[in-house]
């Protein structure tokens, strides 16, 4: 184990901007935290509970070019689109984001490996923080997460007062070790718990059975408050449903990979005029059973990382970590 | 007798089969009541701001028929711009402005609703409309900056539709996919498209609710775009939104004796 001086941590991330890696890290803008692109250390703000969205992104962006193509006298084209190569750092991340990206990893790159997130993700690494701030929407330790966890980092940080305490993970994270190590002092192992947020279990996970409740009236109750946008999906950090769309003119085009949120009506309806998921409560049903059940089945993970977004953004008041403390009961 | 003991009756009674309300729950969220046993956990201060009218558009609410719900000022309003829509001729909706406990009113017919709009009448926001007043004195670029810049952090969600009493069809404009007539991306395009055509799409029907700035998790001031068109539309045709039950809505109105030629 190691630990480096905070002072030296500045250092590093700053000679690490200028050998030209992108870093993205929280910024505080207008009084919430967003994961962005800083230009100098000052602009880091690691004093956060939870940033509006998650930094999927970085995987997998809202928007995502992944062709091009051009049109003359119809002889069509394809442009292949460039994945950019360049070192990205991504600074900052919680636990709980963290273990949602190993997630995504797996989702996009376990089958049919995704080529664009493929890229990303080895041009990536991920400098895990120990969570210091919770809130009441927050409730990772119900599903099994502690706030001082490393899944999906390559590198974790935790905030011991005057340093950092440091794990490094995977050969990514050595190799910052390796290239700052005038920086990086030995350390004894410490009890990471005691610098920790500790956000109280809020449900029993084991009790949530769902393989029967398919039926159950539960859905219609619970999303009663849900008035069907994509604040919940878009802000989350392991929701990867997307849409394709082909935006053209008769001489060229773009293919593209937007966000999408089977929250929407027009998630599921068919040509045919016909919607399986014909109203909220089917779509509400379809995103618990997707994280606490198909991503069970289809990956052993549950996709749910109680970070707490979802509560947070969503403007009918609906609750995940009250609606699963509901199903646990029933 | 209290608000609480009425919304009790009304249950009881089955005058209505659901009570939309607020009650506290960490922050303060809608709470929906079918029955009257946990009447006790609603309330209302002056931090229910929440729009509760747009949860009347969902089909699944509309189902229980007879509805109570807690309205704020500009509640009252979007409830009386749909009526004058000609929205929600099957349900039978008992609205309540509450002031306290026991100060309420409770609305029996849209031309209580009316007549107690026009007596009560406020304009919006003193804050909405500094900043109107504010972006008015900004320079062509200015505000195409400001926009821009507003408008990047757009994921394109449509929280702001979705909690908006008067977005209800049944088909959203961007929702019409054969041809995709406003780019799906939240790239600066689609962006830009998406909100203006929204703001489009409200003008003379925004009632000032402020729903879509308070649903917006990028805190992206959409009031303004929608109070600004307001404001000119009053000028222009002289309509207030949610102020009349009977309403020629100025942008669907033929009028053989415009005041303007070109339409003549």
């Amino acid at each position: 184990m190691k630990k480096i001086k905070k002072s030296n941590f500045e250092k590093m991330v700053n000679s690490l901007l200028q050998s030209g890696s992108t870093i993205i890290a929280p910024v505080l803008k207008k009084g919430k935290h967003y994961f962005s692109r800083i230009e100098s250390f000052d602009k880091i703000s690691l004093d956060y509970c939870q940033t509006v969205l998650s930094p999927k992104a970085v995987y997998f962006p809202s928007t995502d070019s992944l062709m091009r193509y051009e049109n003359e006298h119809n002889n069509v084209k394809i442009i292949e689109v460039e994945v950019p190569k360049n070192p990205v750092i991504v600074l900052g991340v919680k636990p709980c984001d963290a273990y949602a990206l190993s997630y995504l990893s797996e989702f996009f790159l376990k089958e049919n490996s995704d080529t664009y997130i493929q890229v990303r993700k080895e041009n990536t690494t991920i400098v895990g923080f120990t969570c210091t701030h919770s809130d009441d929407k927050c409730f990772c330790t119900s599903l099994n997460i502690n706030p001082f966890d490393t899944k999906g980092t390559d590198i974790h940080f935790t905030d011991i007062g005057e340093e950092y305490y440091v794990e490094s993970i995977t050969e990514k994270g050595n190799e910052i070790i390796k290239n700052f190590n005038t920086m990086f002092e030995d350390s004894q192992t410490i009890d990471k718990k005691e610098y920790s947020s500790n956000p109280p279990i809020k449900f029993d996970l084991e009790k949530i059975r769902l393989t029967d409740k398919f039926e159950s009236s539960v859905w219609l109750d619970q999303s009663l408050l849900c008035l069907g946008c994509g604040a919940c999906a878009y802000s989350c950090p392991t929701c990867s449903c997307f849409d394709i769309q082909d935006e053209s003119n008769p001489y060229s085009g773009e293919r593209l990979r937007c966000w999408d949120s089977c929250g929407f009506g027009l998630f599921t309806l068919h040509a045919s005029g016909h919607n399986p998921r014909h109203d909220q409560s089917n779509r509400w049903r379809n995103r618990v059973f997707h994280k606490f059940e198909y991503s069970v089945k289809n990956l052993g993970i549950i996709s749910c990382v109680g970070c707490g977004r979802c509560i947070r953004v969503c403007p009918g008041g609906m609750n995940i970590s009250e609606h699963l403390a509901e199903l646990a009961t029933i | 007798m209290t608000v609480l003991a009425r919304v009790s009756e009304l249950l009881d009674s089955q005058q209505i089969n659901l009570f939309i309300g607020y009650t506290q729950k960490g922050s303060i969220c809608p709470l929906f009541l079918k029955e009257s046993d946990q009447v006790d956990k609603l309330i209302f201060n002056e931090d229910c701001l929440q729009n509760l009218v747009p949860y009347l558009n969902k089909h699944e609410v509309q189902s229980f028929g007879k509805i109570g719900i807690f309205c704020t000022f500009s509640a009252l309003r979007s409830l009386l711009q749909l009526k004058s829509e000609k929205r929600f001729s099957n349900l039978s909706i008992i609205p309540f402005l509450v002031i306290s406990d026991d100060e309420f009113v409770e609305f029996g017919s849209y031309e209580e609703i009316e007549s107690y709009i026009e007596k009560n009448f406020k304009k919006g926001d003193d804050n909405v409309q500094e900043m109107i007043d504010k972006i008015n004195l900004m320079s062509t670029e200015e505000k195409w900056e400001f926009w821009t810049n507003e408008l990047t952090g757009c994921i394109k969600c449509y929280a702001c539709r979705s909690a908006c009493p008067m977005c209800y069809c049944d088909k959203c404009s961007v929702e019409i996919n054969n041809p995709q007539w406003v780019p799906t991306a939240s790239h600066s395009q689609g962006n830009l498209e998406w909100h203006v055509m929204r703001a489009m799409h409200l003008a003379g029907r925004c009632v000032n609710c402020n729903e879509c700035f308070r649903a917006c998790p990028m805190d992206i001031p959409l009031n303004l775009l929608t109070s600004k068109i307001n404001a000119d539309m009053e000028v222009a045709f002289g309509q207030i939104p949610g102020t009349k039950l009977k309403l020629d809505y100025a942008m669907s109105c033929y009028k053989f004796d415009d005041k303007d030629n070109f339409i003549r």
